[in-house]
């Protein structure tokens, strides 16, 4: 065990020469530094043993026991680790730098994992957890998790809660989607059901207000279908008007209606014509860090297609923060073509009919009979599509007065 | 020493008298002591104050020691008190 203790702590063995080298025992074991392993060489000379850490007071000992010492060697990890501190100084500097590395570089963040939306996309809560000062490369202690978290979701009204967590390099990013909020009817503003569109109503059903056209009639654009105001009469027939009762009408008008959507182009249409040239230009970012290289500037003239394509590196199926970026800048000149008149109105087409889809969608509506008309004016090709639809026309309109007001009688309106 | 006689002491205690033990002939503990005189392997003289220690053997070596007491190991022969 002593040997153990002996060899953990470092030793040196030393060789004293002296007419009285037995004084330096004496003054060592005076001074209190342990010695073992006493050779006697001749009778002016032995080998001992001491702690490395005995070393520089021996000096001072053997000058007062006037004897000369001499190092026989250095033994043991204390001695092995003075070695390395006085020889390897590149080691020495690789394992600070790792140390370094290691309590220092492993605090900035280099992952950021967003957990739990499902329709809000990754992308947009990175960018706000970005706007915050949560991004990669940011040094982890100094990010206040509740106050970043709070921060973020301010910017984020599609989530209704989040949390962030960092573990090191990692920050675990947790979100809830908000339920999204039936619409509201406000029925203390008044209101009056009004026609969006031309056409023949179907079918007029009034909850709130009163309904001013029957099934089978026609309306124009901007009518009103179900006014917001009642008039009040009193019991029994020929009973006088009590007044007008404002309210916020509410109902549903299902309609025919004719819908016409139209989309033009020109006949012709510019052309990019690549000059054949390219030029290669790789970009590296590291963490807060970007850099190009063998960036190709003789492509002064603006016209030309720049394509960069981002890798992000991954070690061990986890990513890393660096990304390698290769960027083609291919030149090219404009020259005027016509159109393929036939692929360019079937297009055309594709596009009305999608725009009235997405129209008959939001209206709760659908579509009974399409036709498309083709026709060349001006140097333009014009689409129109002509569609007849059945579909909810009534929107809410605010109109004046106040919910739950009587106005003055009928009768005596017209008397003022 | 003669004080320690008078009042039934120990001499160690009382007049600072060098203490010698021998454990079988291998061991030999002592303190006080005043420093080493000479050493080898076969003698080793120690100082006592007022007497020498002349310890003797073979492969004698001096294990341990401090200011207050050392340890020899090695074959001891004789133990001999020299004035």
């Amino acid at each position: 065990m002593k040997k153990l203790i002996n060899l953990l702590r470092g030793y040196v063995e030393i060789e004293a020469v002296g007419a009285f080298p037995e004084r330096l025992l004496n003054l060592c074991a005076q001074n209190r530094l342990q010695f073992w392993r006493l050779r006697w060489i001749d009778e002016t000379s032995f080998t001992f043993r001491i702690a490395l850490q005995d070393r520089k007071r021996l000096d001072e000992l053997a000058q007062r026991a006037m004897c000369r010492i001499t190092e026989r060697g250095r033994r043991g990890a204390a001695a092995v680790a003075e070695g390395i501190v006085q020889r390897r100084w590149g080691f020495l500097a690789g394992l600070a730098l790792c140390f370094l590395a290691v309590s220092f570089f492993s605090r900035f963040l280099l992952v950021i994992q967003v957990e739990g939306n499902e329709t809000v996309p990754t992308a947009v809560i990175l960018s706000q957890l970005q706007r915050v000062g949560v991004r990669q490369g940011a040094y982890g202690p100094a990010i206040l998790e509740k106050e970043a978290a709070n921060a973020a979701l301010l910017g984020l009204p599609e989530l209704s809660y989040m949390a962030i967590n960092i573990y090191g390099t990692r920050a675990e990013v947790v979100v809830r989607e908000a339920e999204k909020k039936p619409e509201l009817l406000d029925e203390s503003v008044p209101a009056d059901v009004v026609a969006e569109a031309d056409g023949i109503i179907e079918d007029i059903q009034t909850d709130t207000g009163r309904a001013l056209f029957q099934d089978g009639d026609i309306v124009a654009r901007g009518e009103v279908l179900i006014s917001g105001e009642l008039e009040l009469k009193g019991p029994g027939e020929g009973a006088p008007d009590l007044g007008r009762l404002v309210v916020h009408a509410a109902g549903s008008v299902t309609a025919r209606t004719w819908r016409t959507l139209e989309e033009t182009v020109p006949l012709t249409a510019l052309v990019k014509e690549y000059t054949g040239e390219e030029r290669r230009g790789y970009g590296i970012k590291i963490l807060w860090g970007e850099w190009d290289f063998l960036q190709n500037s003789s492509i002064s003239d603006g016209r030309c297609d720049k394509i960069t394509e981002t890798g992000q590196m991954t070690l061990f199926d986890r990513a890393l923060p660096v990304w390698l970026t290769t960027s083609t800048l291919r030149p090219y000149t404009l020259r005027e073509e016509p159109i393929d008149q036939e692929q360019t109105a079937a297009r055309l087409e594709a596009a009305l009919l999608a725009r009235l889809e997405a129209l008959m969608e939001a209206n709760h509506g659908e579509i009974l009979r399409t036709d498309f008309v083709l026709r060349e004016e001006g140097g333009r090709l014009t689409v129109t599509l002509l569609a007849e639809c059945r579909e909810e026309i009534g929107r809410t309109v605010k109109r004046d007065g106040e919910v739950g007001r009587i106005s003055g009688r009928a009768g005596a309106n017209e008397s003022d | 020493m003669r004080a320690s006689r008078l009042f039934d002491l120990p001499a160690d205690a009382v007049a600072g008298a060098p203490r010698v033990e021998v454990v079988g002939d291998g061991e030999l503990h002592m303190g006080p002591h005043r420093g080493i005189l000479a050493y080898g392997t076969e003698e080793i003289h120690i100082s006592g104050g007022s007497l020498v220690v002349l310890v003797r053997g073979s492969g004698l070596e001096l294990r341990a020691m401090t200011p207050e007491e050392l340890l020899i190991t090695g074959t001891i022969k004789s133990v001999e008190f020299v004035r």
